[in-house]
């Protein structure tokens, strides 16, 4: 029994020999060594694997995002379109999951270092008694793990801010030419107005079609998927300004038709006609684009109508203005398309859109709310016809009576035609108080030798024209007009013919004066007739 | 999805990618001669360790 004691005691103190010669002569010794070791193998773990990570080696790389995850991983636009699918900028998508694949990289990698160090202790548990060997690989696994986290802080810290300093400045990029093209636009008064089939939608953000595969791209503009170019889901590289997408096919926001080439890129003018019914606003319109044709052709530039249904429309005004034929009533049964043409001067471009609907729409405030053209119009034309005015009526009685069957007068006195109109774009919120408004004296031809027209001549200037127009009871309607509109000019035009002189420069009657006067106003100012030629008129 | 396939994706990705590699290794490599420097030299020296003590 004290033998077995003794053989214990002899055990129990050879053991604890053993574990502190361990522990003094290897362990002490060589801690320091292994921390760094270990501190140096953590660092190494982080930089390969973040490296790796990014380098796609090893099969370490992260899923790749394309453009069909653009709208599950890009914040929502604030427009009523899902984000474009196109390839989107590193930073805003594949960056974050990059850095979540190489984070979950490292954490897996530093469990499986962990794991397989402690696999044989699992394993054979026995080998506990041999502890202070077992501390080496603890230090050293502690070592690495702690320089692992510390690293860790510090090279992903130094990724975050490159890529910080990358978004600061992709930010700047984007955020400088949508402000230069925004201003471009505004001082050019550069829109996309849709003419078709009466859908008139109008901003400065047209879609655009890809040449590559036809998808549409709602919001080409620098951004999430891009700052100077963007890479559509088919390959295609595709311009981020609507001022550089002249190569590609604008089309419209609303209806999806296409829009008129150079649409938010050069100055664009609507100009609603209006007025009631037969007061010759169809008549004026044609009258005016062949009169604004010729005027612009003597002043060096050019007028040239975009599109079928525009270029039809002005050849079959030039042949009623040539034959001096009565003009076909207006369709009543649905909105109006817009006639564009392009106008060209020595200084700009743009386009003119003018609407014409027929009077009925303008004679009740339900039937106007069909007519969206008028809420983002840059002027309007109010077509007045003189004898619609009861008191001029009045006066043509007995042998002059037949002047006002030849005159075909509008169906609507002027002032309720204008008073539903004005009251119907203030309840839309239109800003008539930034707008001009050209009000046109038509039939100017079977007018001015009238007594009625007492006071008035050709050419009439604008005061006198309204102040015949005061005479005529139209007081209240040009006071109204005078507060609702930023200005207001009166024009005594005959649309039966351009009047134009020889030259083509527009005459004293010509329907093109109002237009010329709006357009002025719009950014796209024509030249008016030089002064011998007005000279060589009024002589 | 339509068009070339790109499985790592655009150009621009492989550019970005190398420069936050060429960052993240450099970050790395400043860091273990920072550790070296810390172990071996002028920081452990002037905390009163020569390097053969300290280790």
């Amino acid at each position: 029994m004290p033998a077995i004691v003794i053989g214990v005691l002899l055990a129990v103190a050879a053991y604890g020999l053993f574990c502190w010669a361990v522990i003094v002569f290897v362990f002490l010794p060589a801690w320091p060594f292994l921390v760094l070791a270990g501190a140096a193998t953590g660092v190494i773990l982080i930089g390969s694997t973040l490296a790796g990570t990014l380098l796609q080696l090893g099969g370490l790389g992260a899923v790749t995002l394309t453009p069909a995850d653009v709208r599950s991983r890009l914040p929502k636009p604030r427009s009523r379109f899902e984000r474009d699918r196109a390839w989107p900028n590193y930073l805003f998508a594949q960056s974050r999951t990059d850095l979540a694949t190489a984070l979950d990289h490292t954490g897996r990698r530093l469990g499986r270092v962990w794991e397989k160090s402690t696999m044989p202790l699992q394993e054979e548990p026995a080998i506990l008694w041999a502890w202070p060997l077992l501390l080496l690989p603890l230090v050293f696994l502690l070592g690495l793990t702690v320089a692992a986290v510390l690293s860790g802080f510090v090279v992903y810290g130094v990724v975050c801010v490159v890529l910080g300093v990358a978004w600061a400045g992709w930010g700047i990029v984007a955020g400088f030419r949508r402000t230069v093209e925004y201003a471009t636009q505004r001082l050019r008064g550069a829109k996309a107005t849709c003419t078709v089939g009466g859908c008139n939608h109008r901003n400065r953000l047209p879609a655009y079609r890809c040449g590559g595969c036809g998808q549409v791209h709602h919001d080409i503009r620098a951004g999430r998927l891009g700052a100077f170019t963007r890479r559509c889901s088919c390959g295609t590289m595709l311009p981020t300004t609507v001022l550089n997408a002249g190569g590609l096919a604008p089309i419209c926001q609303l209806c999806g038709e296409p829009l008129r080439p150079g649409a938010a890129m050069l100055t664009d003018v609507v100009l609603p006609v209006f007025g009631p019914t037969s007061a010759g606003k169809t008549r004026f319109v044609l009258a005016g684009m062949v009169a604004l044709a010729r005027h612009l052709t003597a002043a060096g530039g050019s007028l040239r109508p975009v599109g079928p249904e525009s270029e039809t429309a002005f050849d079959d005004a030039r042949g009623v203005v040539a034959s001096r034929a009565d003009t076909a009533k207006t369709a009543a049964g649905r909105p109006p398309a817009g006639l564009t043409v392009r106008l060209t001067t020595a200084r700009r471009q743009g386009l003119l859109h003018l609407f014409d609907a027929a009077g009925e729409f303008y004679s009740t405030r339900e039937q106007a709310g069909d007519l969206p053209f008028l809420d983002d119009a840059d002027g309007f034309v109010f077509v007045l016809d003189p004898f619609s005015i009861p008191e001029v009526r009045q006066q043509l009685t007995g042998p002059l009576a037949a002047r006002l069957d030849t005159a075909h007068p509008a169906s609507m006195n002027p002032e309720q035609s204008y008073l539903v109109t004005t009251r119907w774009l203030r309840d839309q919120g239109v800003c008539l108080d930034r707008k001009p408004l050209a009000v046109a004296v038509v039939k100017s031809d079977l007018l001015l030798d009238l007594p009625a027209a007492a006071g008035l001549r050709a050419p009439a200037e604008p005061a006198e024209i309204m102040s015949w127009l005061r005479e005529k009871g139209l007081d209240n309607m040009l006071d109204g007009a005078g507060r609702d509109f930023a200005a207001v000019r009166c024009f005594l035009v005959s649309s039966l013919e351009v009047a134009s002189d020889a030259d083509g420069w527009a005459g004293p009657a010509s329907p093109a004066h109002p237009l010329l006067w709006l357009l002025g106003r719009s950014r796209m100012s024509i030249p008016a007739a030089p002064p011998l030629a007005v000279a060589g008129r009024t002589a | 999805m339509t068009g070339p396939a790109m499985p790592s994706g655009p150009p621009h990705y492989r550019a970005y990618r190398v420069v936050l590699a060429v960052a993240v290794i450099t970050a790395a490599a400043l860091l273990l001669v920072c550790l070296l420097a810390l172990a071996f030299g002028g920081p452990a020296v002037a905390l009163g360790y020569s390097p053969g003590e300290w280790l």
